[in-house]
């Protein structure tokens, strides 16, 4: 192991130096602990309202239940909002305006349809076929106040996606939706998208975490 | 910001001012540059500049046959040391614009011997957005504050500045004055410039890897300031370089843009974030997540893997948290 350079996390990362066998702090490495909190935080949203399987790694999904399952909570319970996890740059402007506020208020805008959203997805799981106006009923809202949100969902989660080596460029639009769901006169008929089973992701992760914990089970001292 | 009292400068300044020099014009040793520009650079600046500039780019010209593209480089790598070690003023921001088109003018003459590390490539775009930025908070800001001073009416500019108005604060009418004086960091020219890096970098028979790196991070740069500034799908667009048919020829193999980046941690996570949410701000949230998804879980394997670690001279015993992702970035 000392052969490798080796890393210290304190305050930033501190460096083995294997030529002059100092620690050294890996310079500006103590910004790299607060973008990591930063894009958790993002993360939260995002994978909040776009279902995640398949995108993110589950250890990934583990640490955001842990650091915001509260507040996500909260937010689906219409008891708060995103902003909080909106942890976004500093925006600025070639004018002398504050678009920081801006920026944060078109979010906030975009995100307050998608509290509905979610909740009208997690009615959608449960039945194959509902009337609209039974659902409608079930999200507290009246038929025709209704019909535009089950519609708009469906356009809002239709989105530009990256084919998978080029991962910057505009792609094609795909939906988002692990759901398909189609009107038939009164009726929303609902297909499930095929659930993709990760089986051997699963597996895994939690031989991977067990192996984990048993290191740390073996390193703990126990001679009294 | 310089101080030119010290005119007596220690031996192992100008040491490493010549070496530095050799290194960017001569050696081409990214190992040996990579050493000086990190570890040397920093040890000399806490010993002797902790809280001062270093010497002017004047005093140690002789150091480097008075060379103006590494005279430019010194005042760039010096001016963000004193960046970061004090309380800048308005006057250190303008100056830092001069600093960084002087640098690229030089730089876009296409120098044929001129060789620096990814590394140090990242450092100078990044701090050059990220001093623009600064300097667009700070204007906001005095504007503000003018308005409640009753300096300036709400939606007029600072050219129409009352200046018959003598209870405003002295330093608020001094630095609209010395604003409206320059045309520091006007933001065509701050385009200006990283567009013109993007293309001189990435136009065909480039080979030249200083010229290659400042091209990318160029673009990782521009990405950043599109993003800053509101225009999300301009942020996406200005990626487009990196991708793995655009090659850097170095001595010891290739690398591709996408391996250019990645050696560089803190340009891969600048561009991650970013392009997430430049991604996010379009009602990209699949592309959004993978993007951080696959950062955030890179950097967490990282956090993890612990173990105990002895001194090799018997000392204290240290819990050493491998960090391996960036290990490797360092030592590529």
């Amino acid at each position: 192991m000392l052969n490798t350079p080796d890393a210290l996390l304190t305050n930033g990362i501190i460096c083995f130096d294997t030529k002059t066998g100092q620690l050294r702090k890996l310079p500006n490495s103590d910004q790299f602990n607060k973008q990591y909190d930063r894009m958790i935080a993002l993360l939260a949203i995002v994978t909040h309202i776009c279902p995640p399987a398949g995108i993110v790694e589950e250890s990934i999904l583990r640490t955001i239940r842990e650091k915001h399952g509260s507040i996500l909570s909260k937010i689906d319970s219409g008891e708060d909002g995103y902003e909080d996890l909106f942890l976004c740059p500093k925006f600025v402007t070639a004018s002398y305006d504050n678009v920081y506020k801006v920026q944060s208020k078109q979010f906030s805008h975009e995100m307050t349809p998608q509290q509905s959203c979610r909740k009208l997805r997690s009615y959608l799981k449960l039945y194959t076929s509902i009337a609209v106006s039974k659902l409608a009923k079930f999200n507290d809202m009246e038929e025709d106040e209704f019909l535009p949100l089950l519609v708009s969902y469906k356009h809002r989660m239709l989105q530009l996606e990256a084919p998978e080596n080029q991962a910057f460029s505009d792609g094609s639009l795909k939906s988002a939706l692990d759901i398909h769901y189609y009107l038939i006169e009164d009726t929303v008929h609902v297909d499930e998208a095929e659930k993709q089973r990760r089986f051997e992701k699963y597996f895994v992760g939690q031989i991977t975490q067990n192996t984990e914990i048993l290191s740390e089970a073996v390193a703990i001292d126990t001679t009294i | 910001m310089s101080n030119d009292a010290d005119a007596c400068v220690p031996k192992a300044l100008t040491d490493f001012v010549f070496d530095l020099y050799d290194s960017v014009t001569l050696s081409h040793i990214a190992e040996e540059q990579r050493r000086l520009y990190n570890a040397e650079f920093r040890d000399l600046s806490q010993k002797y500049f902790a809280n001062t500039p270093w010497p002017s780019p004047q005093t140690i010209a002789t150091e480097c046959n008075g060379d103006p593209l590494f005279l430019a480089l010194y005042r760039e790598l010096t001016h963000r040391h004193w960046h970061a070690v004090s309380r800048i003023n308005i006057r250190d921001r303008m100056e830092g614009w001069q600093v960084y088109r002087e640098l690229f003018e030089e730089i876009l003459q296409e120098e044929p011997n001129f060789y620096i590390t990814p590394e140090w490539a990242f450092d100078i775009l990044n701090e050059f957005v990220y001093q623009f930025q600064g300097f667009c908070q700070f204007r906001t800001a005095l504007y503000n504050n003018a308005i409640k001073h009753g300096i300036i009416k709400e939606g007029e500019s600072f050219g129409s500045m009352n200046s018959s108005n003598t209870t405003a604060p002295q330093n608020i009418v001094e630095n609209i004055n010395l604003l409206s004086s320059a045309d520091a960091w006007e933001v065509e020219q701050v385009f200006s410039y990283l567009h013109r890096l993007v293309k001189i970098g990435t136009m065909q028979g480039q080979n030249r890897p200083a010229y290659q790196y400042l091209g990318l991070f160029s673009s990782v740069a521009l990405s950043r300031l599109e993003c800053l500034l509101g225009d999300y799908s301009a942020s996406l667009k200005a990626l487009a370089p990196i991708s793995d048919a655009f090659v850097v020829k170095k001595d010891d193999g290739e690398m591709t843009a996408v391996e250019v980046i990645q050696s560089v941690f803190l340009a891969r996570l600048s561009l991650a974030y970013h392009a997430g949410i430049s991604f996010m701000m379009l009602r990209r949230y699949k592309d959004a997540s993978r993007t951080w998804g696959g950062i955030c879980a890179y950097m967490q394997r990282g956090f993890k893997v612990s173990y105990y670690f002895e001194s090799r001279k018997g000392g204290p015993v240290y819990l050493i948290t491998q960090w391996r992702p960036c290990v490797i970035a360092q030592h590529p």
